[in-house]
């Protein structure tokens, strides 16, 4: 796989009343991060669905 | 629009749907531009690493150099080619491994081929090769959308020397392409694959069910020694049974023409000033108008120590964590920084990057 996921966690957006998810922060293994938008057509989202299918694996969910 | 009219608005890279009207339907087929690096070292693992559009496939099959090289085929207003440079081995991969260069289309700039109706067109993939590895190669036409699948051959004749393939592909008048910006058809040249991918005879019609075996048929392993190099220019993906001369396209209209895929802001090495923020709280929000509008919403990563100066004339504050993408829409993005001090809602301010000349912002819609 492209990118090797060590901790996802959602993102809310910051206007103020919306208070929904928007993107997903990820830590890569090497230290790297990337934020991605909830949109299943980006490949990097379609990347995280699969990682969160495994078992063991979670999208941190901090809340807004 | 007349031919001329879109001709000169394609130059201009004024045309709102670009790979329709280019005779070369593939983007950056010179290899001409790199906007992630010109050159990554250590690669294992999938990814887009240096020559933009253009992506490593590879597992379990060896360690690779690849590189934006100066290397290019004599007077084919190219100079320059995508390399691979083994570095450590794979004499016996593994029976399901693989390792390929692949270029994928969006749906809605291959509706000229009429795949999957009876006016379905025959295209023609020409390209350079110069690979130390003699004898026979195999590149694979995978339809995205429908699962279908035909390859085609060239040989390498002699070690390191440019030469010419033109491989014509049937027309095929089941699955048409989704008409959209989804990935719809994969252009895949291999360099190496396991006995799984080559042990049965080579798929040179449509294959609407797709067995493996076929696929890479008399593939060699370009992979067997770490002194091969495997090297591709010139790349041209066009409609018709004959392979035209390469289509020369100015360097910043491919550009222009990546940046729908990716866009990378690449640090001095001096402080770089981002954007202008807005603070809302611990969230500094900076607004960025991108050069093109991107395939879909982007992800977003970063590199390097970005500082918020808020108020303008305040004190700079490094952000924590790497900033994020918000709404985004049309070319416009709302990226998100976060410091530790909270801010009044709506001060003024910048975001700038360090003096770090390896920072940088990238925004990502590859397919």
């Amino acid at each position: 796989m492209e990118i090797d996921i060590n901790t996802a966690t959602y993102k809310y957006n910051e206007n103020e009343g919306t208070n929904t998810k928007y993107s997903v922060e990820l830590v890569l293994t090497d230290g790297s991060k990337l934020s991605v938008p909830i949109d299943n057509d980006n490949r990097h989202y379609q990347m995280i669905l699969e990682w969160d299918a495994i078992d063991g694996n979670a999208i941190t969910d901090n809340g807004s | 629009m007349g031919i001329l009219t879109r001709t000169i608005a394609n130059k201009l890279g004024q045309n709102p749907n670009p790979g329709v009207n280019f005779r070369n339907i593939i983007i950056n087929g010179d290899m001409s531009i790199a906007q992630r690096a010109t050159s990554e070292t250590g690669i294992t693992t999938d990814g887009f690493y240096t020559c933009d559009r253009w992506k490593l496939g590879i597992g379990s099959f060896g360690t690779w150099t690849q590189s934006q090289a100066d290397d290019s085929p004599p007077n084919h207003f190219v100079s320059q080619c995508i390399k691979m440079d083994c570095t450590t081995a794979q004499a016996s991969p593994g029976a399901s491994t693989s390792i390929l260069l692949e270029y994928s289309i969006e749906g809605q700039h291959l509706q000229e081929i009429c795949q999957g109706t009876a006016d379905a067109k025959q295209t023609t993939l020409s390209f350079w090769h110069k690979h130390t590895k003699t004898g026979i190669n195999t590149v694979e036409l995978l339809d995205a959308d429908n699962n279908n699948a035909v390859s085609g051959s060239y040989t390498q004749s002699v070690s390191n020397t440019w030469e010419k393939a033109v491989i014509t592909f049937p027309a095929h008048t089941a699955g048409a392409y989704g008409n959209d910006s989804n990935r719809s058809l994969r252009i895949r040249f291999a360099i190496g694959k396991g006995t799984d991918l080559t042990s049965g005879t080579l798929a040179t019609t449509w294959q609407t069910s797709i067995t493996n075996a076929n696929r890479h048929a008399g593939q060699v392993n370009n992979a067997d020694s770490a002194s091969n190099n495997f090297m591709l220019a010139a790349v041209q993906y066009e409609i018709g049974p004959t392979a035209s001369d390469f289509e020369g396209v100015p360097q910043d209209v491919t550009l222009a023409r990546c940046f729908r895929y990716f866009f990378k802001l690449q640090g001095t090495g001096d402080y770089m000033n981002f954007g202008m923020t807005a603070t809302n709280g611990t969230a500094s929000l900076m607004f960025m108008t991108l050069p093109a509008v991107m395939r879909n919403t982007p992800t977003l990563s970063s590199s390097g120590t970005f500082s918020s100066n808020v108020p303008y004339t305040g004190s700079y504050e490094n952000t924590t964590g790497g900033p994020s993408i918000g709404d985004y829409g049309g070319n416009l993005a709302r990226v998100t920084f976060t410091t530790n001090t909270s801010h009044a809602a709506g001060l003024n301010g910048r975001i700038l990057l360090l003096a770090q000349a390896t920072g940088f912002i990238a925004f990502d819609a590859e397919l």
